[in-house]
């Protein structure tokens, strides 16, 4: 994705017509934001305080203290490691750390050398009874091994293949 | 005849098979289950009704499939496997013509030969459990926040209707007066499913006699609690429910405006509940001149963007006015000074999923349930080492015990019942020994727990109850707002004992401050997640100092605090090799058919050695 | 109205009044840290809590409404322990010296960061003020101390300490090359007497500042010149007699006698001195203990047994230090003792209480971490120490000196005074150690300012300064951003402190409880208008 100025200006428009340029929209707004770009740059926050009422103080206040926003950019998908109470008990701690490696995430980093995945850790999926879980994108899996972390990165990435083929055919059919 | 009665004919003919479709299903593969039903009855040919029903509450054995064929005995299948599908259908209905019959049978048998091998490695479950419905798992539980569990679909108003949706509303609006309501849900002894447990009736009391000409509802759903899904699944499944009981207190104390306030994490249950209101304003059960009565009521939703603190009140309005969601020091409470400085009243959905039934039931009903000061049922999201978890309806009063063996069918593998936590970050450990503790507010707190929002996580022998408010405590101090003195700095001490003790490191002194600045921090912070947040710091020193002791002198008894343990190899080793291919840093060295052993200078404790042993030959030390 | 009572006290107070506010009304103090008049309080930080006893509970005097029957104590055992417990909890989180480490670590205690920047401004007078303050023979020390000082500096985390020991020794050379030196001002003399028996550092320096406060001064000698060890002991090339003398006559010029040859035991008798002077102080050096064989002054194995915190004796009246109570081997610890022992005398001549070098609370930065001297050099200038053009024995020049003065990282709080957490500290007591656990926060400084200072690690988030810039309307106001132990003080998109502090920089400094808002320049020039 380029993230031009001016696309990101149209963006950002088109963004505040939909929510409302009030000081409260600030978090459905950054929702939005994020939503748009899996991130929040800093020349769209500097937009919203110049077309809205939301000031640099709340802005950058709020979006610091939700854990959801996220201020750098992140690989292609996103790897949520549920860290709930249950996951914690079945082992999440050791899946986290075999995705660690199995990513070649090294230091501070949470996304690897490709950019393909970031890895994330998440207070909780809800999904406890089919601990440890684990959430790319949108597909989920349950009772997480460290050892089948290689296989989950494998079936993940053939489901993207297969969402790909999937719309091809349907186009073929149809 | 009508649309509604054309259904149920049409239903009565051919049998319905039902999909539980809440999120733990969805995760562990039912929509992809869904799509393979849907493909297999395309397929065949086969008439029937394809339902998708809420959370059943079993969420241990999802994906659910319960095959209702015409003029016979329900039969539930658990685990299913997507390509279990068909099987399962042609064995309750047959094909519609000779050649598919055919067919089918021939595929099925070459499915049958190719799918021998199919497991794909992360989803082992053996499809020979199968049961009818599990008598004990459902048999003590009382369905009324969660009615019709795993019966209706969560979005078809139609059915919620034709369970006596809305009669409740319906009454409300047309017999009784805000007072009466009060008094009823004051007199049904209803309390704040949240966690704290205010009396829900004195709330609204208190919320009604604002004199404020603009008032605010809010329905609770930031559930922040690490091991807890009882407001996703209400939300999920019972979206209606929820909308009839805020409109029912809405009507109460006089609000005309109204957020449901739903975690981000939660999408499944924001698109629900989004198209329940829509359906809800198309037919007049919301907005303006609600049922032809003149009261109306908006309600909109507001996506929480990860907070804990959120689940506070005040933080939670803070975050809807777009702050940061720090909670604010009470009085004034919402309900007198809330939202944009209007009365607001503030419950959880649980608590308003109850408030319908109770109308509907009578006071009566309700109060006759559960303890003396605890009325009514509860909640529970059942999970851990317990052999059947899932979102679980009790009456108040019942024991742990009672919920873990009976409910739970005891603890997984069979390995031995140690503690429950319950509350969450904000309740305790409970041990064994206290196992026979009645679940309601009184009776946990003064065990040192606390009800919190419903979160039952069932420990065995393999779990460090160091370990175990080390993760707490990790939790609390990511998720302080970092306000107050006490919370903000207590709790990161706190924490950093805990990782000292965990790492073995901890000495007596260290002990000692960790047990003061609990204390203080209890006592000396503004809201109710540091003053709770050294809960399972101080129940498990009660509970289990010796596991403290022990740490420092190195041990960790349940063998799971990483710095304190080692793995190692035993002479019941084959020489597979399997473990040394598997190990991600080497540090075993292949060698066919010779004992193994590991290299503790390159180990980092992954623990997949002992994993895919396949002679459970790898030990912890 | 609503009626309650605070500390037994019944009084009626509006409704909405907060505890606060009706303690105001009776003249009681409730300590505040988070709490401004004309803002909303923002109960974070727990300082005001009280005793509420029907309730037993302990709440936030700052933003709780009075009710009906409250039984308030502001003021008892449980609320100050919890108060204690609020300070020692802020301090463990708190990032910086109150005063910096040199200064800490000299035993005089001397005011060093303050002498550098004087030397900075090229204000030599105000220099050798500061210096003379604490240490009476700053020449001598310049030449012969062994510097403890400069072991805390900080600046050794980048390259190597500032040479502190020349720096004084330029502003007494200064002085002693001018023809009127300085004279510190001596009271009007108070008719008290004290003898002082021993002219080496301990007794000079005590007579010095004992002069200074009025009091006749008679030092009695066994030698024949003053100076003791200092005279006779250390060498001439190290220090030049001329040096010593030329102090020492500063000393003397102050009014103070000097009897030389006078021998106790000999022609010198401790019961009669007493008996003459108000006060004696034995500044003996290494003491013969035969000397006291019949006396009733108490001894150890080491020396004379002495109060470390007052210098006296078990016989009042009679004050020690120096070597006489254990031998050392720094001059500049004798030299202080004299200043301290000169503070107990004035006390105890005047009948007072005597209370010792008051203690105040310090919060101590400890070591500094990697990266860590990079912000405290950002006011400080980067190259390396200063040598001497000419040669170590004749020490800076003018622009020697002010160019090393450069080097200075400026350690020191500027607000050393009006921090009310320092204050509230002394005041409970706290201990910054008590809750000391793990690595601290990381230093930070930022100084993107004309006029201010913001350091993030000594605030206590009470969200004034948020609260004052937003009102104010300033463009980029202030903001919290992280949560939990990461909450920091910021200008949003980490624009310069320039950009987010245009109207109200001298509101937010006096609003801010600690110095993490200060001016740059301190205390000692905190006045908008003069700039």
């Amino acid at each position: 994705m380029i993230l031009d100025k001016d696309n990101i200006y149209s963006d950002i428009e088109q963004i505040v017509s939909e929510i409302g340029t009030a000081k409260s929209a600030v978090i459905p707004i950054l929702h939005a934001i994020q939503k748009k770009y899996n991130y929040l740059p800093e020349i769209a926050l500097r937009r919203i305080c110049d077309t809205t009422e939301i000031t640099p103080a709340s802005i950058t206040g709020v979006s610091t203290f939700y854990t959801q926003f996220r201020h750098t950019p992140v690989g292609r998908h996103l790897i949520y490691m549920c860290n709930g109470t249950a996951c914690h008990i079945k082992g999440s701690e050791l899946v986290y750390d075999a995705f660690l490696r199995e990513l070649r995430i090294k230091g501070n980093q949470d996304t690897d050398p490709e950019g393909l995945f970031t890895l994330q850790k998440v207070s909780c999926l809800g999904c406890c009874t089919i601990a440890p879980v684990v959430q790319i994108d949108d597909v989920t899996y349950g009772h997480v091994k460290t050892n089948s972390v290689s296989k989950i990165l494998q079936d993940f990435i053939s489901y993207q293949g297969k969402k790909v083929e999937q719309k091809t055919s349907e186009k073929k059919i149809y | 005849m009508n649309k509604k009665h054309l259904k149920k004919k049409y239903t009565e003919e051919v049998g319905e098979i039902r999909i539980g479709l809440g999120s733990c299903c969805v995760a562990i593969g039912s929509s992809k289950v869904q799509q393979e039903l849907e493909n297999s009855l395309v397929e065949t040919g086969i008439q029937t009704q394809v339902k998708r029903v809420g959370c059943v509450g079993m969420c241990h054995r999802t994906p659910l499939l319960e095959v209702r064929p015409p003029n016979q005995k329900p039969i539930l299948y658990d685990k299913v496997q997507p390509e279990e599908v068909k099987q399962i259908i042609l064995k309750h209905y047959k094909p519609k013509s000779f050649k598919k019959r055919l067919t089918n049978v021939a595929i099925g048998f070459l499915e049958n030969i190719l799918n021998d091998n199919h497991s794909n490695g992360f989803i082992h479950h053996s499809i020979n459990t199968r049961d009818p419905q599990i008598e004990s798992f459902l048999g003590r539980q009382i369905h009324i926040a969660t009615e019709y569990s795993g019966q209706i679909d969560p979005l078809s108003l139609q059915e919620y209707r034709s369970k006596n949706g809305f009669e409740a509303l319906k009454q409300c609006l047309k017999e009784y007066s805000p007072e009466e309501i009060i008094e009823n849900i004051k007199s049904s002894g209803l309390r704040g499913r949240g966690g704290a447990g205010f009396p829900t009736g004195q709330k609204l009391q208190i919320a009604h006699q604002a004199q404020d000409e603009k008032k605010y509802i809010i329905c609770n759903g930031d559930e922040g609690d690490p091991g807890a899904f009882m407001d996703r699944m209400i939300l999920e499944s019972y979206p209606f429910r929820v909308i009839e009981g805020m409109i029912i207190a809405a009507f109460a104390v006089g609000a005309h405006e109204g957020f449901f306030y739903i975690r981000v994490e939660y999408p499944l249950a924001v698109e629900r509940v989004k198209n329940a209101i829509y359906q809800c304003e198309k037919t007049g059960l919301l907005g303006e001149n609600i049922l032809g009565s003149g009261f109306s009521l908006k309600l909109k939703i507001f996506e929480g963007a990860g907070a804990f603190v959120c689940g506070e009140e005040t933080a939670l309005i803070a975050s809807i006015e777009g702050r940061r969601g720090m909670p604010s020091f009470r009085p004034p409470y919402p309900a007198q000074k809330g939202l944009w400085g209007h009365s607001t009243l503030v419950n959880n959905c649980e608590t308003f999923a109850a408030v319908p039934w109770i109308i509907r039931n009578g006071a009566q009903a309700f109060s006759k349930l559960g303890t003396d000061k605890s009325k009514g049922t509860k909640v529970f999201s059942l999970a851990g080492k317990v052999a059947r978890g899932g979102l679980i309806e009790v009456p108040m009063g019942m024991t742990i015990r009672e919920i873990v063996d009976e409910i739970g069918g005891g603890i997984e593998n069979g390995r031995q019942f140690k503690a429950v936590q319950i509350g969450g970050p904000s309740g305790g450990c409970i041990p064994v020994e206290l196992a026979d503790t009645k679940v309601d507010y009184e009776d946990l707190t003064k065990a040192g727990a606390m009800m919190g929002s419903g979160g039952l996580l069932v420990m065995d022998e393999n779990d460090c109850m160091v370990d175990i408010a080390r993760y707490f405590l990790t939790f609390t101090c990511s998720q302080s707002c970092g306000k107050c003195t006490y919370c903000r700095i207590g709790i990161h001490h706190m924490l950093t004992i805990l990782e000292k003790i965990c790492a073995g490191k901890g000495t007596q002194s260290d002990l000692q401050k960790l047990e003061i600045i609990a204390h203080k921090t209890k006592q000396g912070s503004l809201c109710g997640l540091g003053k709770t947040a050294p809960n399972p710091i101080l129940t498990t020193l009660t509970y289990f100092r010796d596991e403290y002791e022990a740490h420092l002198d190195g041990i960790c008894p349940a063998k799971r605090c990483r710095d304190l343990i080692s793995y190692a190899i035993d002479d019941s080793c084959i020489g597979c090799t399997i473990c040394a291919q598997r190990c991600p840093v080497n540090a075993i060295t292949i060698t066919p058919y010779q004992k193994h052993s590991i290299n503790q200078d390159l180990c980092t404790k992954c623990g997949t050695c002992k994993q895919v042993c396949p002679t459970e030959s790898v030990v912890i030390l | 109205m609503i009626n309650l009572t605070l500390n037994n006290q019944q009084l009626s107070v509006t409704g909405g009044s907060t505890i606060l506010d009706a303690a105001k009304n009776l003249g009681i103090n409730i300590p505040t840290l988070c709490h401004f008049n004309g803002y909303k309080s923002n109960t974070s930080c727990m300082i005001c809590v009280v005793h509420e006893l029907k309730t037993d509970s302990l709440i936030p005097a700052c933003s709780m409404p009075v009710e009906e029957g409250m039984q308030i104590e502001t003021s008892n055992e449980r609320v100050w322990e919890a108060r204690k417990d609020t300070l020692d909890l802020l301090l463990s989180e708190h990032v910086g010296d109150c005063e910096a480490p040199c200064q800490r670590a000299c035993p005089a205690n001397m005011n060093i960061p303050l002498m550098i920047r004087q030397i900075q401004e090229k204000n030599f007078e105000e220099a050798i003020i500061t210096v003379k303050k604490d240490i009476a023979f700053p020449a001598v020390l310049g030449r012969i101390c062994p510097a403890p000082c400069e072991r805390g500096c900080h600046r050794k985390y980048y390259d190597n300490p500032v040479s502190i020991c020349y720096l004084k020794r330029f502003a007494a050379d200064v002085d002693l090359a001018k023809e009127s030196q300085y004279r510190p001002y001596v009271k009007p003399n108070s008719g008290k007497k004290v003898a002082i028996i021993g002219a080496g550092p301990t007794g000079l320096s005590a007579a010095y500042y004992i002069a200074q406060f009025g009091h006749y001064c008679c030092i009695f000698d066994r030698n024949s010149k003053p100076g003791g060890l200092l005279q006779y002991e250390v060498h001439d090339e190290k220090l030049p007699k001329s040096i010593l003398n030329a102090e020492i006559e500063q000393i003397l010029e102050l009014g103070v006698e000097l009897r030389l040859k006078q021998t106790l035991g000999k022609n010198l008798n401790i019961s009669e001195l007493k008996d003459d002077y108000n006060a004696v102080v034995l500044a003996l050096g290494k003491t013969d203990p035969n000397l006291f064989k019949n006396s009733e002054i108490e001894l150890s194995s080491r020396g004379i047994v002495v109060n470390r915190k007052t210098y006296e004796t078990n016989v009042p009246g009679i004050f020690t230090g120096g070597n006489a109570i254990s031998e050392g081997k720094m001059a500049i610890r004798s030299v202080a003792h004299g200043k301290y022992i000169a503070n107990s005398v004035n006390q105890f001549v005047n009948g007072r209480t005597i209370t010792g070098h008051p203690q105040r609370f310090n919060s101590v930065l400890g070591k500094l971490q990697d990266g860590e001297a990079e912000e405290f050099i950002k006011e400080a200038e980067v190259f390396n120490r200063v040598v001497p053009a000419e040669s170590f024995e004749i020490g800076y020049s003018v622009n020697e000196s002010v160019k090393e003065s450069k080097r200075c990282f400026h350690c020191d709080c500027r607000k050393p005074e009006s921090c009310k957490l320092r204050q509230y500290s002394d005041e409970y007591g706290a201990n910054q150690r008590q809750f000391k656990f793990g690595q601290r926060k990381r230093f930070q400084k930022n100084v993107k300012h004309d006029l201010i200072i913001l350091e993030p690690g000594k605030c206590i988030k009470c969200n004034l300064c948020i609260e004052i810039t937003k009102k104010a309307g300033e463009k980029l106001s202030f903001t919290f951003i992280n949560r939990g132990f990461d909450v920091q003080l910021t200008v949003p998109f980490n624009e310069s402190l320039n950009n987010g502090l245009q109207k109200v920089a001298k509101e937010c400094v006096e609003a801010c409880p600690t110095a993490a808002l200060a001016w740059r320049n301190g205390e000692e020039e905190s006045d908008i208008d003069k700039k």
